[in-house]
Parts: structure tokens; C-alpha cells; sequence
């Protein structure tokens, strides 16, 4: 037995439901040594703002246990320079493509979201409030249920296309953000981003990172995400995107079961280049061998009763 | 230069990995491939056998060729610590080749630098050059710097390859006092020509040697290293500062990890 791995969000028709965290697997392109970029059921891109940003100063990069520090700082080439670039590659694809998207200010973002949505072959707009690495972009939207809606409102005037709006971790608050979003035309969220953190060598006493704090990543924070995943499936009725740590189909598919519709396969990039192939063929096996016809029999079917009847 | 990166890990076979000095250690691995193609400078990295430290570790090669590839690491933290403790007959998931290479240069007057463990792509450089020219006439030399006598590596190796060779120690315990780059400087006060520079070694010495090649006009190609978080590209972790209109930094992983000195922004911005 196939089962049927496809789903939706928006308009995007994803044959399966992996896509890439943004800022784990470039703009796709590096992947094409190790396996068909086309495998995947969405290409979620590098985070683009409207001028180039060059990033942090290095180290970039930490470990700790199970887990990634960075601060990369959102390097990228500046929308113009990405759509010269790209435009054509995406073109070539056969799978949707989901550009995520930084800014200052919702104006920003909406700019760029306009300048994709004239310009490009995407599908998809992530809108990125979560980066915990740049001054200006990010951060002072994803705390606060009217900051991130007001960006999502801009960008919403501009296009039509699929909008996701990528949470932060670092907020109690991410019930009331999503739910302002999606009334201000967000068609699904992706949780989480990077939790803030950082590292110090003892001996030398300095930050791991040369900004000092970064976020984490990596199977460390998947128990975070998941339960981020669970709290957002019981309030809200868009789909999710579930992101964190995952590195196993059975990782993927306990956000599944939390109610996540689609999953994102970010760190293990790093260190497995062939870990979305993997997991997609896992999810496969998995369900085959459990007879179920379809991933979406497996969504939110958190089975929460107890064994014991103590009242 | 460059060579095709392969495009999956290779789980390779560890024919040995020893500890030849306190806190170094030399790795051999079975590839059953092509391991002729791969060039000085390059450089793989390795997945370790943890669920703990995920990031994959790079390493310059110390030498390719005849289905294995040798590598040199100083145990220095936790991933190096966890690498020196792999025993021959496991296999470790290894990408190689990553990186460019040290250039093909002319030989006359080439001058190589290496210190400390920097000596690693230095040496497969000569190892390939030893095979390809008469090292006793090509007017190759070899500078090598260590804090005192019992860091030198290879030595005896080196030294049937008929290069002359230099060496200087921070203690004066062997060789002349100083470091590499006193001991060329010293030379050319005595005549001595040199038509490029291959250095491999820590920041400051690079940056030395960076400075002294813009002042005397001289080309250097340096190996430079950073924390990386893939090694392939992905991650854009291994920033390091250029001199570029368009972008502040270049990928040790993807743009080097051999940079022509002017490239490099030594000082900052």
C-alpha cells in the first residue's frame, strides 16, 4: 500500500508534507549533490531582506549538547540580488517554493513580499519575525499579537499568495500572535524558530559566538516545538508547520500526531545532507506499515486519556 | 582549484588512529574510491559517533591516495576527544573532498610555511610536489615553525623528499628562535628570492604572513580554518572578513579554505 503523504496550505500543493527550514538548506541549490531537490514537498528558502545584510562576525557557530548555537545574523544578497540569481532555478522546480522574507518594519516586508510576488516563480511567502540574531529585523514583532499582525497585514495588501508566518519560541504569548495573524490573512504557522541562548568557554571566559547570545537548534529544542505544535493545534484552525530538532520520520511524525499539517527539516541539514530524503521514505514506511491510507488519519491524534481512572 | 564535491557521506573503514605524541593523533581510512584527485588543502569532515556532539568536525588532509586518505588532529576539545577514542575496524561517515585547494604555482623560488599543526596541507603539498618534481633542484623551501623541538611532525618523511627545510622554534630548542616567517625573513636579507608563499598555521602567523607578502609584493595563498557548522555551504557559518565591495565575508567552507592573502580583511572594517 502507497499512502498518501500530500497535502495542502493555501493554495501550495505539497505531494508531501517536509519543507526546509529557512536557513539550513541555502536557497536549495548546494543540495543538488546529494539528492533531487524535487523529493521535497516544499522549498522553504533562506530568509531574503530588501538591502543585502552581511551577517555576523564570526564564530558563527557552537555546540552544545545535542544541539546548534548560531548567530549567522540573516546573511543574504538583498531581494534584487536573490531574484537575478534564482529566478530561473525556481522556475525549474517542480515543487513549490516558499521564500522567507526579514525586514525593519512591516513596510519592509511588504515591499519584498511585492517585489517576489511580481518577479518570481514562488508560492509561498515565510514571513520571518523570529530571527534572534539581528538588531532591527525580527525580534521586536514576534512578542507582541499587534506588532506581528501589523506585518502581516502589509505584506497581506501586497500579495496573494500563501502567507506563513514563522514563530518565536521566546513568548508566552504565541496563541494570541497566531490567531491576530491569521485574521490579518496569515494562512498557516510555522513553530518555532530558534530559542535565544548562548554558550561560554570557561577558560578564555568569552562568548562561544561573537554576538554573544544566538539561537538553538537541533534536537535539543524538539521537545519546545512539539509542545508549541500542541498548544497552537488545540487554538487555532490554519494548518501548522511544525519545526524543531527533527531529525527521524518518527520525529516528523510526532508532529504529526501533535497536529502539525507539514514539517520542516532545518539543523540535520548540517549534519546529515541527506536527511529529508530520509525522512520522507521513513514516513512512507511508517504509515505503510501501520496500514494507514494517509498522513492526514495521523494528524492531531494525540491520544491524551489515561490509563489509570483516577478521578 | 577545485575538485567535484562527492556528492553523499562515505562510511569509510578506520584502518588505524593512534596517538604518535601526547594529544596527536593520525587517522587512517579505507576509501575504497577515487583518492588520487584530491588536492592539498582540501578537507573532510567527519560525523561523530554521538548523539551529543552533532557537529560534523573538519579536517585538513594529510594525505590521499591509493584508497586511503590520512588525517592529523590534536585533541584539543570535546569532538577531537571523541574522534582520538575510535578504534581501527570501526567506520565514521565521512564528505570529502570540501574546499578548494592550495594553486598550482611555478615552483622557482616557491616558499612553503607551516607552523604547528599547520604543517598538515603543507606537507600532502610537498608529498604531491615530491612526486611531480625533483625536489633537490627546484628551488622549493620548506619554513617550519613550532613552539619548541617536539612539535615538528613528519619531519624524517619531509626529509627524504630532499627539500631544503628550515626550522624555528618559539624556545630556540631547535632550530633558529623564532618563528617561520623570521627565519624566510632572514634568508632574504641574505639574497634569498621568492616568487609566492603556501602558509598554513594560526591566525597571527597568517596575518604576518599576509602583511609581509603585501609589503615585499609577494603572493600568498593562505589555509585558513573557522568554527563550521556543515561544511559544504548550508549553514553559513565559517564567515570569514574580505576585502570585497559586495560582500563582507567569504565561506572558509565553500570560497576557501585557501584564501590569496589580499583577500582578507585582517583588520577590522
Amino acid at each position: 500500500m502507497k499512502p498518501d503523504l500530500s497535502i495542502h496550505i493555501g493554495q501550495l500543493m505539497m505531494k508531501n508534507p517536509v519543507t526546509t527550514c529557512s536557513g539550513t538548506f541555502g536557497q536549495g541549490d548546494i543540495f543538488k549533490d546529494f539528492f533531487d531537490i524535487n523529493q521535497l514537498g516544499a522549498l522553504t528558502t533562506k530568509s531574503v531582506t530588501l538591502k543585502p545584510k552581511n551577517g555576523n562576525p564570526p564564530p558563527r557557530i557552537a555546540e552544545t549538547p545535542s544541539g546548534y548555537l548560531n548567530a549567522i545574523g540573516l546573511a543574504n544578497p538583498g531581494v534584487e540580488a536573490f531574484i537575478k540569481k534564482y529566478g530561473t532555478y525556481f522556475e525549474k522546480l517542480s515543487i513549490p517554493v516558499i521564500v522567507s522574507i526579514a525586514g525593519t518594519s512591516p513596510e519592509e516586508y511588504a515591499e519584498v513580499a511585492l517585489r517576489l510576488t511580481q518577479r518570481m516563480p514562488v508560492q509561498g511567502i515565510e514571513i520571518n519575525i523570529s530571527c534572534p540574531n539581528v538588531r532591527d529585523e525580527g525580534l521586536q514583532f514576534a512578542f507582541n499579537p499587534k506588532a506581528a499582525a501589523s506585518v502581516v497585514k502589509a505584506v497581506r495588501k501586497k500579495t496573494a499568495l500563501t502567507l506563513l508566518i514563522k514563530l518565536s519560541p521566546n513568548t508566552d504569548q504565541n496563541v494570541a500572535i497566531a490567531k491576530a495573524c491569521i485574521s490579518e490573512g496569515a494562512d498557516a504557522i510555522c513553530a518555532i524558530n530558534t530559542l535565544q541562548a548562548m554558550a561560554i568557554d570557561v577558560n578564555t571566559r568569552k562568548p562561544k559566538l561573537a554576538n554573544i547570545t544566538g539561537g538553538l537548534s537541533g534536537p535539543a529544542v524538539k521537545p519546545v516545538a512539539l509542545r508549541w505544535v500542541y498548544e497552537l493545534s488545540r487554538h487555532i484552525r490554519v494548518p501548522i508547520v511544525g519545526m524543531g530538532g527533527i531529525a527521524t520520520a518518527e520525529d516528523a511524525l510526532e508532529f504529526i500526531v501533535a497536529g502539525a499539517t507539514a514539517v520542516a527539516v532545518g539543523t540535520a541539514n548540517f549534519y546529515n545532507p541527506c536527511a529529508v530524503p530520509e525522512i520522507i521514505h521513513g514516513m512512507k514506511s511508517w504509515l505503510s506499515s501501520r496500514k494507514i491510507k494517509s498522513i492526514g488519519l495521523l494528524r492531531n491524534t494525540l491520544r491524551t486519556e489515561s490509563i489509570y481512572n483516577h478521578k | 582549484m577545485k575538485s567535484k564535491i562527492i556528492e553523499k557521506h562515505r562510511s569509510l573503514l578506520v584502518l588505524s588512529n593512534r596517538q604518535i605524541q601526547k594529544n596527536f593523533c593520525l587517522m587512517q581510512l579505507e576509501c575504497p574510491e577515487e583518492t588520487d584527485s584530491i588536492l592539498p588543502g582540501q578537507f573532510l569532515t567527519v560525523v561523530l559517533p554521538s548523539k551529543e556532539s552533532l557537529i560534523p568536525r573538519p579536517f585538513s588532509i594529510l594525505d590521499a591516495g591509493k584508497s586511503k586518505i590520512t588525517i592529523f588532529y590534536k585533541i584539543l576539545g570535546k569532538g577531537t576527544q571523541l574522534l582520538s577514542l575510535i578504534k581501527k575496524g570501526e567506520f565514521l561517515k565521512v564528505l570529502f573532498p570540501l574546499g578548494n585547494a592550495f594553486p598550482n604555482v611555478p615552483v622557482n623560488h616557491l616558499v612553503l610555511l607551516s607552523g604547528g599543526i599547520g604543517c598538515v596541507p603543507i606537507f600532502f603539498y610537498m608529498k604531491r610536489l615530491a612526486q611531480s618534481h625533483k625536489t633537490d633542484t627546484c628551488k622549493v623551501k620548506v619554513y617550519l615553525g613550532a613552539s619548541d623541538a617536539d612539535h615538528f611532525f613528519f619531519l624524517d618523511q619531509m626529509k627524504r623528499w630532499k627539500f631544503d627545510i628550515s626550522l624555528s622554534t618559539d624556545n630556540g630548542s631547535l632550530g633558529k628562535k623564532g618563528t617561520c616567517l623570521d627565519a624566510l625573513k632572514e634568508d632574504m636579507k641574505q639574497g634569498k628570492k621568492v616568487s609566492a608563499m603556501l602558509a598554513c598555521g594560526p591566525y597571527p602567523m597568517l596575518k604576518a604572513v599576509a602583511h609581509f607578502g603585501e609589503d615585499r609584493r609577494i603572493p600568498a595563498y593562505l589555509a585558513m580554518e573557522q568554527v563550521m557548522g556543515c561544511g559544504f555551504g548550508a549553514c553559513m557559518g565559517c564567515a570569514v572578513p574580505v576585502k570585497d565591495k559586495k560582500q563582507a565575508y567569504k565561506m572558509v567552507c565553500m570560497d576557501g579554505p585557501v584564501f590569496e592573502s589580499k583577500e582578507i580583511q585582517w583588520e577590522p572594517g
